[in-house]
């Protein structure tokens, strides 16, 4: 039955709200750094009619976080088909059962109505540590996923309201930060009930039937929006594909292939044609597959209230075994931006063809920068793990009208880059950059952002620091569109300058660093959109006078000759486009800033020019 | 000298209230846009005329005014504030533009990036270097220094700002800056992040300090204007400005510190609303403003209202502390609308006052909440702001009829009701969201309602939300303009400390906060004088990890805090969090961020006189029926009550709905309204 459209938008907008206040409880109160600064999780409100479970509302969080729980609460259900009570609260991380990767820790209350299961609300984040061999679960060398981290099935960490100890404690044993995992499982568990207690209010005023209907309306609302923007697509099959550089096990260009088929108002995603899983952590689960795909999707329809009404009219084919649909022995660790990664880069590839002026960078590119050691500043030497978020926070790429901005895409922002006077409280690094550098914004007719540059040392610690970097996008940069240049790529420099410097462009595991010797992360902008030499004129200037642009580059790259007096000469502009037109039509080109990054990593020569 | 006045500029009327002690005088004038001070004048002379004096004549007699002012918001939204620029740490000059990385919308790729009030080519990093224990890594290179301020001399830049890192621990390289500016570009204003916000974040810091270089220089170089021409024409009192922080400051103050009067307007609202609360018995109130294009709220909790600690203002991060004004969306012009997808949805986007909802008859051809307050009977046509402007009935039920109703297959009636509804909804929300999601229970507040359209729904909200009383304010649509009257000088400092409870530092603690009352007291000597001085004193605390802090009140009586105080504080910190969060770790140890100091410096009280009680009986004032639409009675004949002609002690017994000259009061069946000695209106709510 149909509840009245008054009464469903009321509801929509109540759990919206609602999500929103789960999202909050958690990020408030979490203890560590990954959720409460850089909010690295996320929490949404699902629904369970006795067929299917859907998602239908979730918070601004990171959305490749909240898509896969959706699969983790169906994976729960599964499990615990009949055996769920009033009061239990289910835990699961493992990537098999509907996760992404280890260290993303799920937790799911369900909430009863006249004794059935009726309501999930659920969060997930990225806890600091989740065992295995490498502090902070992240360990390129894995071959399997043993080799990452412990492998939580669902498993009921409360059970009718009574928390299971040897639950608890096995979770605790299982980590390097007991300490920190307790705090954040407070964290998630308190959102977790927040959204029960809004859920029975709910409930309480309008009854079980209505908002039962209500929510089965708002999901078919989605479908019919969405159906409707399909349909303004014009039908046929459509290709993208995106390769990795390596899966860090000698492995190299791993290849996502998609064929995007739009027929009336209906969406077919056939990822077939990819690559096979590798023994390594590159791959990536179903789940995580997914996720890229409808966050491509709900970035071409970005004012649709994002539930599982989007989904119903997307068929997707994955193959088993593939590196888009992994199964165990292997490792997925990285997978939620390394094969993610190319996932969401071969989806917009194919949506380009049919909606060129809504497409951009959707994805971030690998640039992971992990320290651990012992901190000197306390006199107890306490052990500390930093995830530096400032080593891969530039990815935002132009689009039709618009420059890439800020920093990552819009469709990660809502992952916080760490306050710079934060990190060096809570840890022995001394920060002396962390900004935008010259040339290194994608040229195109709308270019992308900058790349970031950091420069950090070790500032007090008791020895040494030990560095990790796991770096993609050197070989295979984040693509441009409709003629816009790719991004510049990222990079990674240990002891930067120094005789034994230690350049990193696949990984490099525990390298030990001194107090006084630089670490250097390039982190490449995304890709620009349209032909750079149909840029606005005054724009490149106005870059030029920003320095985003320099002279060099605004003649090298969009053929805008500026002189002495930094104005605009317009006849040998006009020349050097022309000049620049007609060379571009015969052979490739690289951007200025793409140049300089090759050399500094060694793929080109130093004399090219 | 005899008389006061309170003006509050708005964004369509400019609201005074005038005093002489005795025979208060309310009014409003028009806004003229672009330039305040017409409006002020204006609103001078209309108290003038009202008193039977000439515009000299009321001035030499005026102690006071105090002025709410749009000025910052204004250079906030349209971007029109001075050449700015800023110095900051080499390597760091694009904290700023990186805004941590955050965006206002998840999934919108095209979303442009906000106005750069500070352009790349006028922020500088400088080689200098402090680390988190205020040790210098790096000199200040001055001779960089010079040569970047020579550079905005050259380009004609207005204001500086200065954001160092680390400076909330060790300012002593952004006083050197500032020292060195006061020699090469004597005549530009220069803003420090150790002055306006001494607290830790680069981003939330520098985001403010940038805030309060662009929009300074103008609101200075506006209240001198108007200072100069109150004075010439006559003005012997004071004039004070309204502060974000609920608190009012002289123009001297004022014209440095633009960033503190983003919320001078609103801030008048909840000033008043606390003072009118108090006298009528009530310490926990949520205020709920509707205005033409938005709908304000503020938890008030013991006689204090909240302090903000996440607020944007036209996308840049303000972290100052001010009074916590959660705004959404939904006015009296809000537009209805029927999406691609058959749902019916209420704004953002509004009519505004011009040309506004479709029964202003000003060519406004969407419906809006007005709209659909019309066609349920809630606003008498005749009788809307005072009659000032003659409501198009007609125009209301077609705009719905058109874009609503049709396209729905519903009744006029029907669509209205759904409009309101969806309304009322979100404004719910928004009641819940200061409330509720903060651990506030709303069953033990009482709603004041205010604005134009404030209490028209305000029994629907407490119906919503369990709230048990309702208060409305004769005064009610230029309460903003009142609270300037009402409120003292105030000076809010903070300033980050972070120490660990375990091996915390007490005489560092009783320093920091010595020095901030001190700095405070100082600017409190230069703005006025006061009556008295209270001191209030708050340490943000939170679980060591945690990045949100709570707010906790520092009880101590001297200067100086005890071993005693702070075990207190930290006692109070637990409950506090377990309030908020539904957990806390008593014994756990816990770090202290920040210190806070509000120093306030107390005005001469405006004393209302209780009235006395008249019967209960409110036939004198019943004025006719309508046709009204109560959910639980559907269209129900409604008497009408002329709110001028009610007596303190009067009964009125819902459904009604009472005529104030510029406000609307619906009260829901079995609801019961009674006009206190204080003229306040009080509506217990039955639920």
């Amino acid at each position: 039955m149909a509840a009245d459209p008054v009464t469903t938008e009321i509801i929509r907008n109540y759990m919206e709200t609602v999500a929103a206040e789960v999202v909050q409880t958690m990020v408030r109160t979490a203890v560590q750094p990954i959720f409460n600064e850089a909010h690295d999780c996320s929490g949404g409100l699902f629904y369970y009619n006795n067929d299917e479970v859907s998602l239908i509302a979730r918070a601004d969080a990171v959305p490749n976080q909240v898509f896969p729980s959706l699969q983790s609460v169906e994976e729960c259900l599964r499990f615990f088909a009949g055996d769920l009570s009033e009061g239990d609260v289910i835990i699961v991380s493992d990537p098999y059962y509907g996760g992404s990767h280890i260290p993303d820790y799920t937790v799911v209350k369900p909430v009863f109505f006249d004794g059935e299961p009726l309501f999930f609300p659920a969060v997930r984040g990225h806890v600091l540590d989740a065992g295995g061999p490498v502090a902070s679960s992240m360990n390129p060398n894995a071959t399997e996923i043993w080799q990452e981290g412990f492998r939580f099935a669902p498993l009921k960490l409360y059970e009718k309201g009574h928390l299971r100890r040897e639950v608890w404690s096995l979770m605790l044993s299982n980590t390097r930060m007991p300490k920190m995992m307790e705090g954040d499982f407070g964290a998630m568990i308190g959102g977790c009930a927040v959204g029960e207690t809004r859920l029975r209010e709910l409930v309480g005023k309008y009854g079980v039937e209505t908002v039962r209907d209500s929510v089965e309306d708002l999901l078919d609302y989605t479908e019919r929006r969405f159906r409707d923007i399909v349909r303004e697509w014009p039908d046929g099959v459509y290709h993208g594909e995106s390769s990795l550089d390596t899966d860090y096990q000698g492995n190299e260009n791993i290849t996502v292939r998609v064929t995007v088929e739009i027929d009336g108002d209906r969406i077919r995603a056939d990822f077939s044609g990819s690559d096979l899983q590798t023994p390594s952590v590159i791959n990536s689960t179903r789940a995580n597959t997914l996720s890229y795909l409808y966050s491509g999707l709900s970035a071409l329809a970005p004012d649709l209230p994002i539930n599982s009404g989007v989904y119903r009219s997307v068929e997707s084919v994955t193959v088993p075994g593939s590196v888009v649909h992994s199964l165990p022995p292997v490792g997925a660790g990285l997978a939620t931006t390394a094969i993610g990664a190319d996932v969401g880069e071969a989806v917009m590839a194919a949506f380009e063809q049919f909606a060129p002026r809504s497409v951009a960078t959707t994805v971030i590119d690998l640039a992971d920068l992990w320290s651990v050691g012992k901190d000197g500043r306390s006199g107890e030497d306490e052990d500390f793990i930093q995830f530096d978020y400032h080593a891969s926070p530039c990815s935002a790429g132009g689009t039709y009208g618009v420059d890439g901005w800020g920093a990552w895409t819009p469709i990660f922002s809502a992952l916080q880059i760490n306050s710079i006077e934060m990190s060096e409280i809570q840890y022995p690094c001394l920060y002396w950059q962390a900004e935008y550098t010259t040339d290194t914004a994608a040229p195109g007719q709308w270019r992308g952002s900058p790349a970031y540059m950091l420069r950090r040392q070790p500032y007090k610690a008791s020895g040494s620091t030990f560095h990790t970097g796991i770096v993609q996008a050197t070989i295979n940069p984040l693509r441009g569109f409709q003629g816009g240049s790719p991004g510049v790529g990222n990079y990674m420099v240990f002891r930067d300058g120094a005789d034994d410097e230690l350049m990193i462009s696949s990984a490099e595991m525990q390298i030990a660093v001194e107090e006084g010797e630089m670490v250097v992360a390039q982190s490449g902008g995304g890709g620009g959109w349209g032909d750079p030499l149909d840029r606005d004129v005054d724009m490149v200037l106005s870059d030029v006078v920003d320095g985003y642009v320099s002279v060099d580059g605004a003649r090298h790259d969009y053929g805008v000759v500026i002189d002495d007096s930094q104005d605009v000469d317009v006849a040998a502009t006009l020349e050097e486009r022309e000049k620049l037109k007609i060379q571009r039509a015969d052979q490739p080109w690289t951007s200025l800033g793409r140049q300089q990054t090759l050399k500094r990593i060694g793929l080109l020569p130093e004399t090219v020019e | 000298m005899s008389y006061r006045l309170g003006i509050d500029v708005g964004g369509t009327f400019t609201d005074f209230v005038a005093t002489d002690g005795d025979h208060p005088f309310k009014g409003k004038v028009p806004t003229v846009r672009g330039d305040e001070s017409v409006s002020v004048l204006q609103a001078v002379d209309a108290a003038a005329a009202h008193y039977g004096l000439t515009r000299p004549d009321l001035l030499a007699d005026m102690e006071l005014i105090v002025l709410g002012t749009t000025v910052v918001t204004n250079t906030m939204l349209e971007y029109n504030g001075c050449k700015t620029g800023l110095i900051t740490t080499e390597g760091f000059r694009d904290v700023i533009e990186l805004r941590r990385g955050y965006r206002e919308s998840l999934f919108d790729l095209s979303l442009p990036a906000p106005h750069p009030i500070v352009p790349r080519r006028f922020r500088v990093g400088v080689p200098e270097r402090i680390d988190e224990n205020g040790l210098i890594v790096k000199a200040l290179d001055e001779e960089a220094v010079r040569q970047t301020l020579r550079e905005f001399g050259e380009a004609g830049v207005e204001a500086i700002a200065v954001m160092l890192l680390f400076s909330f621990v060790n300012p002593e390289h952004e006083r050197r800056v500032k020292e060195i500016a006061a020699e090469e570009l004597p005549d530009v204003f220069v803003t420090l992040s150790s002055d306006v916000l001494p607290q830790i974040r680069e981003f939330e810091r520098v985001s403010t300090t940038v805030v309060n270089a662009y929009t300074s220089p103008q609101l200075k170089e506006y209240l001198n204007k108007l200072e100069g021409s109150l004075r010439d024409a006559g003005l012997a009192g004071s004039l004070l400005i309204m502060q974000s922080n609920g608190g009012v400051m002289d123009v001297a103050y004022s014209g440095d510190h633009g960033v503190d009067a983003v919320l001078s307007g609103p801030a008048g609202g909840v000033v008043a609303a606390t003072r009118l609360g108090e006298q009528s018995g009530y310490r926990n109130v949520i205020t709920a403003d509707m205005g033409g294009t938005s709908y304000d709220v503020c938890l008030i909790h013991d006689g204090r209202p909240e302090v903000a600690t996440d607020q944007w203002l036209s996308r840049y991060r303000i972290a100052v502390p001010l009074i916590d004004v959660h705004t959404i969306g939904s006015g009296g012009g809000s537009v209805a609308w029927v999406d691609s997808a058959g749902a019916l949805r209420v704004g953002p986007e509004s009519a505004g006052a011009f040309p506004g909802p479709a029964c202003y008859g000003r060519g406004g051809e969407r419906p809006t909440i007005t709209d659909a307050n019309v066609v349920l009977g809630y606003i008498e046509p005749s009788f809307f702001v005072g009659g000032a402007i003659e409501l198009d009935v007609e125009a209301a039920r077609s705009a719905i009829e058109e874009h609503v109703a049709k396209p729905l297959g519903m009744s006029i009636e029907e669509a209205a009701v759904g409009i309101s509804r969806i309304a009322n909804h979100a404004m719910s929300d928004a009641l819940r969201f200061v409330s509720v999601s903060r651990g506030r229970d709303p069953r033990d507040y009482a709603l004041m309602a205010f604005g134009g359209g404030g209490a028209i729904s305000a029994g629907v909200q407490a119906l919503d939300v369990g709230i048990k009383t309702i208060l409305v304010p004769k005064n009610a649509s230029v309460l903003s303009a009142q609270g300037g009257l009402m409120a003292d000088f105030k000076v809010s400092r903070i300033r980050t400390v972070l120490q660990n409870s375990e091996k915390l530092e007490l005489d560092l603690l009783s320093d920091v906060l010595v020095g901030m009352q001190d700095e405070a007291e100082g600017l409190l000597d230069k703005a006025g004088s006061t009556l008295g001085v209270q001191v209030d004193r708050f340490l943000d605390i939170r679980y060591p990890g945690q990045v949100q802090e709570v707010i906790v009140p520092l009880k101590s009586r001297t200067r100086r805090i005890t071993k005693v105080n702070l075990s207190r504080a930290i006692r109070d910190f637990h409950d506090l969090h377990h309030q908020l969060y539904k957990f806390s770790r008593p014994g756990e140890p816990v770090e202290i961020v920040s210190a806070r100091l509000e120093l306030t410096g107390e005005r001469e009280p405006v004393v209302r006189k209780a009235l006395p009680f008249d019967g209960e009986s409110s036939d004198a004032a019943l004025v006719g029926e309508r046709t009204v639409y109560f959910e639980s009675l559907g269209f129900n004949d409604t008497r009408v009550y002329d709110g001028s002609k009610l007596k303190p002690g009067n009964l009125i017994l819902g459904p009604a709905v009472i005529h104030e000259p510029d406000t609307t009061i619906v009260v829901l069946p079995n609801q019961e309204a009674v006009l206190d000695q204080f003229e306040t209106y009080v509506i217990e709510v039955v639920e």
